[in-house]
């Protein structure tokens, strides 16, 4: 049986080549801010960058949450839904100053469409 | 500078060629006219796209070496303030990316700070570009 796994289609036009509009994404983590709001962290389709975009552009396809995710409030409130490996202190710093066991970290933990 | 190119080759077989016959002569001076006109056309597509990827990695930057207009436009948050955890970095700002954009040296992205709720840019750490995939060595190195 299938593990469960978030995915959503991008509905919004980019002209920047981010993601493409129409197209199905695995959703890797959600993130949540009073300032922007709730945001999904998908892998796009430039160079492969795990990047955050507003849940707004997309519509659910299927919205199943995988088991493995944890929650995680921050200091200032903000709240994530992620992989527990993603969750650590500084990981996301290490993986874009391109470290190579947070790459793998992140590889090991990335979901991507059946 | 092609010009140049298209004769020296013109004139690197016709030098060659007074062993052979008149009609060698012909035929090896047509091919040398013929590849030196490829040589050419391939010599100028290059730099032609040189200069196009120059100008697009050139266009991610003010002349001020700053971020284009048109970068910040483009650009994404990868992490948001709260997962940075840096003292270093101004409260409220979080890390962000430009699309990539195509050089001479590969596709290249640059990540800088910015406060998504001000738009402001802070330029005093970690401004960085940050290339897609190691440019390819100048020198393959030994064989």
């Amino acid at each position: 049986m299938a593990r469960p796994q978030m995915i959503v289609q991008y509905t919004k036009q980019d002209d920047q080549n981010w993601l493409r509009t129409g197209s199905n994404y695995a959703v890797q983590a959600i993130y949540f801010d009073q300032q922007q709001g709730a945001r999904y962290r998908i892998i796009s389709d430039d160079a492969g960058t795990p990047a955050l975009f507003p849940v707004i552009d997309f519509t659910i396809v299927d919205g199943s949450l995988p088991a493995s995710w944890c929650a995680h409030v921050h200091a200032n409130g903000d709240f994530e839904l992620s992989p527990p490996a993603w969750l650590e202190q500084g990981f996301w710093v290490r993986f874009f100053d391109n470290d190579a066991d947070a790459k793998r970290v992140f590889e090991l933990n990335a979901s991507s469409l059946r | 500078m092609n010009h140049i190119l298209a004769c020296v080759l013109t004139l690197l077989f016709s030098l060659s060629g007074p062993a052979m016959g008149k009609n060698s002569d012909f035929c090896r001076s047509s091919i040398a006219a013929d590849g030196a006109v490829r040589a050419e056309s391939s010599l100028s597509g290059q730099l032609l796209r040189q200069d196009l990827l120059r100008q697009e990695a050139a266009s991610a930057f003010t002349e001020s070496g700053e971020l284009s207009q048109g970068a910040l436009a483009g650009s994404r948050e990868v992490i948001p303030a709260a997962q940075l955890g840096n003292p270093n970095i101004p409260a409220g700002f979080s890390k962000w990316s430009t699309r990539s954009f195509q050089s001479p040296s590969g596709n290249f992205q640059v990540h800088f700070y910015r406060n998504p709720t001000t738009g402001e840019v802070f330029n005093g750490l970690d401004y960085k570009v940050n290339f897609n995939s190691a440019p390819a060595p100048l020198w393959p190195g030994p064989k």
